[in-house]
């Protein structure tokens, strides 16, 4: 069953994205922080992390550039309400880059897209 | 002291107390007088006279025949004399050259008039004499001295004029070897350096040799023009007046710092003949083996007391002696073009000023406009962008949850469709959301000045971190010197990172490609080489063909969205063959220079 990491300072959110994607049938955890975040990748070995910017007081971009160099294999999603970080050159790290919306449908589709690759590729 | 008269005036018929007198008040007078009787012989000088034809005061010129007195007068003023006799017409002439007894050369105002007897006919010739050596030298110094005025008015008259630099030193030369002008053969003029150190060939004028003298000189024999008519045409005709002469002076410089003429004329603002007298010193003896004579003279150019250049002339082709007074003349013109020269300086700095000042006002203007467009877009951007996304959670939130909810739902009942329509206006609301969030974006980032060596070292090592480290290596050169570029670095490091990517992206694990940064021109570029053997160059070609070729593909849209950019700020990103190691891919942009770069 492949591991789905939601990292987003919203609760309300948390709730949402984990009940849609266990759903579909994934192994969901959550984070609301940073903190939270490095706690949870080392035992839970994520195939895919969802991860938000502006995480209240921590910043997206720099915890994807640390979760970047301590995970090789995985697929990091930047979901955002923002569209500007999407020219910011530190998010061209992440894999996906998807705005928050209502329609989970495209934040579902490049998750299973990037689960496919990354098993293409083992 | 009075001259012996062996046979005096009318001899036998002198005696009344009226000719006493006039012969005491002939004697007496300060002009010359003489009489020549009716046997055409020299009968009475008065001491003036005698002064005049240096003649003894032994007396000896009684009953001189006039055909005797051709050591003084000519042949035809001997002839008129006579012919006096016999047609009794007098006559004057009032500038004769003549030499005296003594060897004594002067020039003379002579007027004879006819003498008569009691029965009216001609007895003899009264002559007046008058040295006018002094007076004509006098007039002469005089026409000298007008014609120099009146050459110096004329040139005066033109340069001040003309404000061009070039305009100005072409009209002087042009004067200066004009006929209506100083009339020397050839003029060569040095400009000092700003350092005051070098003097460098900057004009000559005069013809190269005897033949194109020639035709010059018989082409304007019969050119009546003035000299400031002449200079005028000159002056409207800037870029013609450089002959082949100046490959002479061409690209010499001369230091001034030892002791040549050269800086000898300089230091003492003098002007100098240069003849056979005088001593070359090495430096001196080089600049005038090159043109070919060593007569000559030297003028420095003096303005507001500081040397700005020299003046060199020479009668190179009619051997014609320049003198003291020609040097004087000439450092007269050299002076007053000097002053014509540093006007034309002050002009040029003014009027580059004036540009500098006209374009930094067109920047500022730009730069205001820019920073109040800013100022408004950046406050309007900040304040959607804060709105937007406080909107933007709670919104997902809603849709999300209503998604989830309606999942549930039996379709067609009445909670499937409240819900659905609680989705669809969400997702309406988020799209009026998406629209004001993209016009905050577009407020984010300025142009600026940027380092490209930056660019590059940042996209080459997120290119390393996004393909894993050790997967593929770059073996990257930067430019040891700072290039800088302008432009908004989002999109340029886009555009970098997107070509380092896209073409790296397909490439052989084995494949090291060499990037390095460098200047050439006024472009900073990054090149791409590809160094590994022959036979993966082809698939290195074929790979990059899918890229630049024609057809799309979405590899291809990327590299046409990086190409966009870089052209937008200027730049370009291509393809091309080098010599030995394959294709070499580019990216090219303007290089900014600011003040203080090296």
């Amino acid at each position: 069953m492949a591991k789905i990491l939601v990292v987003d300072d919203e609760v309300h959110l948390r709730v949402l994205y984990k009940a849609e994607f266990e759903s579909e049938g994934y192994e969901v955890q959550v984070a609301a922080n940073e903190q939270e975040a490095h706690g949870t990748v080392a035992a839970f070995k994520p195939s895919v992390i969802i991860l938000d910017i502006e995480l209240g007081d921590g910043n997206g971009l720099q915890l994807l550039k640390q979760l970047r160099e301590q995970l090789q294999d995985c697929s990091i999603i930047l979901h955002t309400a923002y569209s500007t970080y999407k020219a910011d050159f530190q998010s061209w790290l992440a894999d996906a880059y998807i705005i928050k919306s209502s329609d989970l449908r495209p934040l579902k589709a490049k998750v299973k897209e990037l689960l496919t690759k990354e098993s293409c590729g083992k | 002291m009075m001259a012996t008269i062996e046979d005096p005036v009318a001899a036998g018929e002198v005696g009344s107390e009226v000719q006493n007198s006039f012969r005491r008040y002939f004697e007496a007078s300060r002009v010359g007088l003489f009489v020549i009787d009716r046997d055409a012989k020299l009968s009475y000088v008065n001491e003036r006279a005698a002064e005049i034809f240096g003649f003894a005061h032994s007396g000896n010129i009684g009953q001189t025949e006039i055909s005797q007195l051709d050591f003084f007068f000519s042949q035809s003023v001997v002839e008129r004399i006579a012919g006096l006799l016999r047609f009794d017409e007098s006559f004057k002439i009032d500038r004769m050259p003549g030499t005296n007894l003594a060897g004594h050369f002067a020039y003379y105002c002579l007027a004879c008039h006819p003498m008569h007897d009691s029965n009216g006919r001609v007895s003899g010739v009264m002559g007046i004499i008058e040295d006018f050596t002094e007076q004509e030298k006098i007039n002469r110094e005089l026409k000298r001295t007008v014609d120099e005025l009146s050459i110096l008015s004329q040139i005066s008259q033109v340069v001040s004029s003309a404000l061009d630099t070039e305009q100005i030193l072409e009209v002087i030369l042009t004067a200066v070897t004009a006929r209506q002008g100083l009339g020397f053969n050839r003029a060569f003029l040095f400009l000092l350096d700003e350092a005051g150190e070098y003097l460098t060939g900057k004009l000559a004028v005069g013809p190269a040799n005897a033949e194109e003298a020639g035709h010059i000189w018989s082409t304007l024999a019969n050119d009546d023009r003035s000299l400031l008519e002449t200079l005028s045409k000159y002056l409207r005709q800037t870029g013609n007046t450089q002959s082949n002469l100046f490959s002479l002076i061409e690209g010499q410089r001369i230091d001034i710092s030892n002791g040549s003429l050269f800086a000898r004329c300089i230091r003492e603002k003098q002007p100098m003949v240069i003849d056979d007298q005088t001593v070359l010193d090495p430096v001196t003896e080089r600049i005038f083996g090159r043109l070919g004579e060593k007569h000559a003279a030297m003028t420095p150019l003096i303005s507001l007391d500081r040397p700005i250049g020299l003046l060199i002339v020479d009668n190179a082709i009619t051997r014609e002696q320049i003198t003291e007074q020609d040097c004087r003349f000439l450092k007269l013109i050299a002076d007053q073009s000097a002053s014509a020269v540093e006007r034309s300086y002050l002009y040029r700095d003014i009027r580059d000023r004036a540009l500098e000042l006209e374009a930094m006002n067109v920047r500022l203007a730009e730069i205001q406009n820019q920073i109040i467009q800013a100022e408004k877009m950046s406050v309007i951007g900040e304040i959607t962008s804060a709105v937007a996304h406080e909107l933007r959670n709670p919104l997902t939130i809603i849709g999300g949850f209503a998604n989830l909810v309606c999942k549930n739902c039996a379709p067609g009942s009445p909670e499937a469709e409240y819900l659905n329509i609680i989705i669809s206006e969400t997702q309406r609301a988020e799209s009026v959301l998406t629209d004001v969030m993209d016009f905050s974006k577009a407020s984010k980032t300025a142009d600026r000045r940027l380092d490209f060596n930056g660019l590059v070292g940042e996209a080459v090592e997120m290119m390393a971190m996004r393909m894993g480290n050790g997967k593929k290596r770059l073996n990257v050169k930067l430019s040891d010197v700072p290039l800088f570029v302008w432009g908004n670095s989002e999109q340029l490091r886009h555009a970098v990172y997107q070509v380092i990517l896209t073409i790296l992206h397909d490439l052989d694990a084995n494949m090291q490609p060499h990037v390095q940064t460098f200047m050439l021109a006024d472009m900073v570029r990054l090149e791409i080489h590809f160094l590994d053997g022959r036979q993966k160059m082809q698939s290195l070609e074929k790979a990059l063909g899918q890229y630049f070729g024609p057809g799309c593909s979405s590899k291809r849209l990327s590299l046409l969205v990086a190409e966009e950019a870089l052209k937008h700020h200027g730049g370009n990103l291509g393809i091309e063959s080098g010599i030995k190691e394959g294709p070499i891919l580019y990216i090219e942009l303007p290089l900014r220079r600011e003040e203080g770069d090296g």
